[in-house]
């Protein structure tokens, strides 16, 4: 149980749970200024998005930096960079759930939040580099009646369609269907009339009843059972958009592990990245614990070590194939044009992270937040050296060119970083960040069989709610019924 | 005589990555320290050890190289710019060495792992359990790079051309899954004799089914990637390793464990009351080893044999001769020391409870 | 409750009151309303519910509650998205409009696993949530328990157990008798 008791620190019953969690976004008030800024940042940061965007769909895709024979760059850098990033998400949710880590208890919707922006910000990018996003629906199989002709699907491209959707689609339901309980909780404690209208339309009703209970647990090991291979698959998949192709570079069999591995790295580092300072902000230490930051830089570090494992194999196959393709691809990337690209990038995924080894490190907030920063910079230029600096060298060197993105690629780009971080700063407002409910279940678990015990002085907390909270037991009144 | 070799590495191939898979999971156990593995860890111990075996029975393959591998026969290297490429790194001696290496790691780790519980199940002093996790989890590394290169110079390089970054990732998903079926088989073919009768429960049997429900979908996903990614771009050095064994027929063969090494092992361990009973999960494992063994005939055999499908009568016979080998070996390891580890308290406490 | 308030509802009992449906009792902890609970399944009642802010291991079973439509619904959402997946791209590709890709074979099945894969998991992900809804009957705005009093608590931090008033074995009497036996915080009559 040692490590159990860990996952909770402090002195904590039902009630003290309802306060601390449920009350950020029904107080207001309660909002540190960092709150404000952050906002503010995440806004202005956006405006560039918006700029970026209606220009390009006045111009067209002509104003990025893509042409030949570079024609995927940061489009499908940032879009696989997100997509990875949302990956992390779904599976602190749903593989831990499988495997009855509750843990990850204080994680998952901040997770899974994480999870839905991510893709939002991936998704804009295949859909605005079709270069007419309002005839998207091109990629569904509608049918030769409206477009005279199928989707391809032997291509990857179209499997991508599948895979996002799906995932986009199945990560919402996931998350919606993980704060109905929360909802509920938010509708019975909301004082304003307005907002417990908006509660309740949301919780649909729910009422807490053991058979909805076992049916909502049913689905939730269900959903939480169907996301991982999907997750899996997603990525997965993304890797196959480059190698099914036959380019040197790309046609790397080891491509579905190891950027499934290295989605689950960069998104583990991305959520301490937001963990960390969310953290220390809303004074949520005790439920976001270093159990909770130990386990998650273990797993960057087992996933870093694969990715890792994965950029020395490619080296060793490409001389061991002895194509002189593949020679010459591994040879570019090391001492080619881009080579601080691919340093940086040894020394960022392969190198920093082997720091966590030490366990003073994984417990060190400071260097945690920085190791987490560089490995994000990390698989950001993986992605760089899969795609552009394969692409920039042709077969033939008559089409030999170089990639410079445009102003309005990094503007797209840290665009969408603001719109992650007002995205992911609005939620924390208006949505309570850690699972209420499932914060319950683990108290219960950890304190319920000593009924004489704990629980008795639970009780007595429950009686006296602490000076500085909101009225609890008894004050507010039943709002539905008769 | 090309008959004989053949088998050999065949038979060789299999056991070894039986071995090379009760290492794997026994150095995952200790970085781990899941509950799961207590009941199993003696079979792991005790496979991990053969590999001392193993590397004499390896000897042997030395006298056979050019029945072998492409690499080993000069008149073919000679006409084939890949293979002078590959030369130095495929000269006798740099191999031999390489393969002295490997069985030195392995037997050297697995060595210290098993003294060290050894002598925590004497003197009971729990820093041997943080000294094992200290060098599992960078032993690991260890292992992952010396089955990379094993598999590789061992089953890879018989296909001359062929390479594949997939490769030794999908050998360790394999012998993991082949030691996870053959610790399973063992312990719920002994579940109800005394000590075993005591320690394997529902619980047990769940977390161990569901352990190799994930290392068969382990499996499949990473064979089916290296396949899907090679049949679509159809690159003339790639495809034909795939060709090779699908034709003259061989084909019928990953047809087959299509349906007999994932949808039917997968499907049946979806169902809980499948894992909950020990001789399901008994059955379920042993169907598992069987197709392992398939899978290995499928990935070296047809190479050695291009005229098309057979199975020789060195086959059998040489499988069977080496696997009684393994197993002597390895039931007398076992008998060495005590049926279930005493040294961590969390199975003493289900011994006490029984 | 004193004794003179049973009175006052003995009285009352004679006439039933058919907009009652049920009764609850409110507990303070998760264990007392799940031993009250498996105690009432043994006294015989059968239409109860136990309402709580978080799931309670082995309530379902203590109310007698044994279902596996969820599950049920899931699977036949995948086997449906399955079907879906592979005859689109079988329909697409090799009936509607063969046509040669790189020389692929037009029943290219390698290449129709992914978006299969994926249609299968959309599906049965729509089967478990939506499944899960259906069958609890959500979304329903209005239900008769939240009449009860202190039900907002119910989403907070106290345990209530109600046994309907459709159940045979229930009686206005005898069933807040015997709920008060249990021990709770409250007894209090549910109207519709």
């Amino acid at each position: 149980m040692s490590t159990q008791e860990r996952l909770i620190a402090g002195e904590h019953n039902y009630v003290t749970i309802n306060e601390k969690i449920a009350t950020i976004p029904l107080s207001q008030k309660k909002h540190p200024p960092q709150w404000a800024v952050t906002l503010l940042i995440g806004f202005m940061i956006m405006q560039l998005l918006m700029v970026a965007v209606t220009y390009l769909l006045y111009r067209g895709v002509g104003i990025w930096g893509i042409n030949q024979p570079v024609g995927w760059g940061f489009d499908i850098i940032n879009f696989v960079w997100w997509i990875g990033i949302g990956h992390a998400g779904t599976l602190i949710s749903a593989i831990l759930l499988l495997m009855r880590q509750y843990w990850r208890n204080s994680i998952n919707r901040f997770a899974e939040t994480m999870t839905l922006f991510a893709v939002a910000c991936a998704g804009m990018y295949p859909l605005l580099h079709t270069g007419r996003p309002w005839v998207a629906y091109w990629l569904f199989p509608i049918g030769p009646n409206v477009l005279g002709m199928w989707p391809q699907f032997r291509s990857p491209l179209i499997w991508d369609v599948f895979a996002i959707n799906t995932y986009i689609t199945v990560s919402a339901i996931f998350w919606f269907v993980g704060l109905i309980p929360d909802f509920a909780t938010m509708r019975d404690r909301a004082r304003i009339k307005l907002v417990q209208w908006i509660y309740g339309l949301l919780a649909m009703g729910w009422r807490g009843s053991a058979q909805h209970w076992q049916r909502y647990e049913t689905a939730s090991l269900l959903l939480a059972g169907l996301s991982t291979p999907l997750v899996l698959s997603v990525h997965s998949i993304v890797s196959l958009d480059f190698a099914v192709s036959n380019l040197p570079g790309w046609h790397v069999t080891f491509f579905p592990p190891y950027f499934v591995a290295g989605a689950i790295f960069a998104g583990f580092a991305m959520v301490l990245l937001l963990a960390l300072p969310i953290r220390a902000w809303y004074k949520v230490k005790d439920y976001i614990t270093m159990t909770h930051v130990d386990w998650m830089a273990k797993i960057m570090l087992a996933t870093g070590l694969i990715v890792f494992y994965g950029y020395l194999a490619e080296i060793f196959y490409a001389w061991y194939s002895g194509s002189k393709f593949e020679m010459d691809m591994m040879w570019n990337r090391m001492f080619g044009p881009y080579w601080p690209f691919y340093w940086s990038l040894i020394l960022c995924n392969g190198l920093v992270p082997q720091l966590l080894w030490a366990p003073k490190m994984r417990r060190n907030i400071v260097g945690l937040f920085i190791i987490s920063l560089i490995v994000s910079i990390g698989m950001w230029l993986e992605r760089f050296i899969i795609i552009p600096v394969t692409l920039h060298r042709d077969f033939l060197p008559s089409s030999w060119g170089f990639y410079n993105p445009s102003l309005w690629d990094w503007m797209m780009f840290i665009g969408t970083i603001g719109f992650f971080i007002f995205g992911m700063i609005m939620f924390v407002r208006l949505l309570p960040m850690i699972n209420i409910f499932e914060m319950k279940d683990l108290l219960h678990r950890m304190h319920g069989h000593s009924r004489n015990g704990h629980s008795k002085t639970d009780h007595a907390a429950a009686d006296h709610p602490p000076a500085d909270g909101k009225p609890s037991a008894g004050q507010t009144q039943p709002e539905t019924g008769s | 005589m090309s008959n004989l070799f053949q088998s050999y590495l065949f038979s060789l191939i299999f056991w070894v990555s039986l071995s090379l898979g009760c290492f794997g999971l026994m150095l995952l156990h200790h970085t781990i320290r899941g509950k799961w593995g207590l009941p199993i860890l003696r079979f792991l111990e005790a496979g991990s050890m053969t590999l001392v075996l193993m590397g004499v029975l390896f000897l042997v393959v030395f006298a056979g190289l050019p029945y072998l591998y492409p690499w080993a026969r000069p008149d073919e290297v000679a006409k084939d710019p890949i293979l002078q490429h590959r030369a130095g790194y495929y000269q006798l001696w740099f191999f031999a060495a390489r393969f002295a290496l490997y069985f030195a790691v392995w037997i050297l780790i697995s060595w210290l792992l098993i003294k060290w519980t050894r002598l925590q199940e004497k003197t009971g002093d729990s820093r041997y359990a943080q000294k094992r996790t200290n060098l599992s989890a960078p032993a690991i590394i260890a292992y992952a790079v010396t089955v990379t290169f094993a598999s590789t110079d061992w089953v890879m390089s018989l296909d001359a051309h062929w390479s594949s970054t997939m490769f030794g990732f999908l050998y360790m998903a394999s012998q993991a899954l082949t030691a996870m079926a053959f610790a399973i088989f063992l312990l719920t073919w002994r579940a109800s004799q005394k000590p075993y009768s005591e320690v394997v429960n529902p619980a047990l049997t769940r977390d161990l089914g569901n352990i190799l429900l994930a290392f068969t979908l382990l499996w499949a996903y990473l064979s089916f990637s290296q396949y899907l990614i090679i049949w679509s771009a159809n690159l003339p050095e790639l495809i034909p390793y795939y060709i090779k064994r699908n034709k003259g027929g061989w084909n019928w063969l990953p047809t087959a464990m299509l349906f007999g090494q994932f949808f039917v092992p997968f499907l049946l361990l979806l169902i809980p009351s499948v894992k909950a009973k020990t001789r399901n999960l008994m059955m379920i494992a042993g169907w598992i080893l069987v197709w392992r063994i398939v899978d290995i005939f499928w990935q070296i055999i047809p190479v050695l044999r291009p005229d098309g499908f057979s199975i020789r009568a060195t086959d059998p016979i040489v499988f069977l001769a080496i696997g009684a080998l393994w197993m002597g070996f390895f039931f007398w390891q076992l008998k060495q020391r005590s049926p279930l580890p005493t040294h961590d308290p969390r199975l003493q406490e289900a011994l006490d409870h029984a | 409750m004193s004794t003179q308030e049973i009175h006052v509802h003995e009285a009352e009992s004679a006439q039933p009151r058919a907009n009652l449906y049920g009764m609850v009792a409110e507990f303070d902890h998760a264990d007392d309303l799940l031993h009250a609970a498996q105690q009432t399944y043994a006294a015989g009642y059968r239409k109860i519910d136990a309402y709580s802010p978080f799931p309670i291991h082995g309530m379902p079973e203590a109310i007698g509650f044994k279902e596996g439509r969820v599950g049920l619904i899931t699977f036949l959402g995948g086997v449906l998205g399955a079907l879906t997946g592979a005859g689109l791209q079988i329909y697409t590709t090799v009936i509607d409009y063969p046509m040669n890709v790189g020389g692929r074979p037009l029943m290219s099945i390698p290449s129709f696993f992914p978006a299969t894969y994926e249609l299968t998991i959309l599906f049965a992900s729509f089967g478990a949530a939506f499944g899960m809804l259906a069958l609890n009957g959500l979304p329903r705005p209005h239900h008769p328990i939240f009449n009860a009093p202190n039900f907002d608590k119910a989403s907070q931090n106290k345990f209530f157990l109600c046994i309907e008033a459709a159940d045979p074995k229930f009686d206005r009497v005898e069933t807040r008798r015997y709920l008060e036996g249990l021990h709770p915080t409250a007894v209090s009559d549910v109207e519709k």
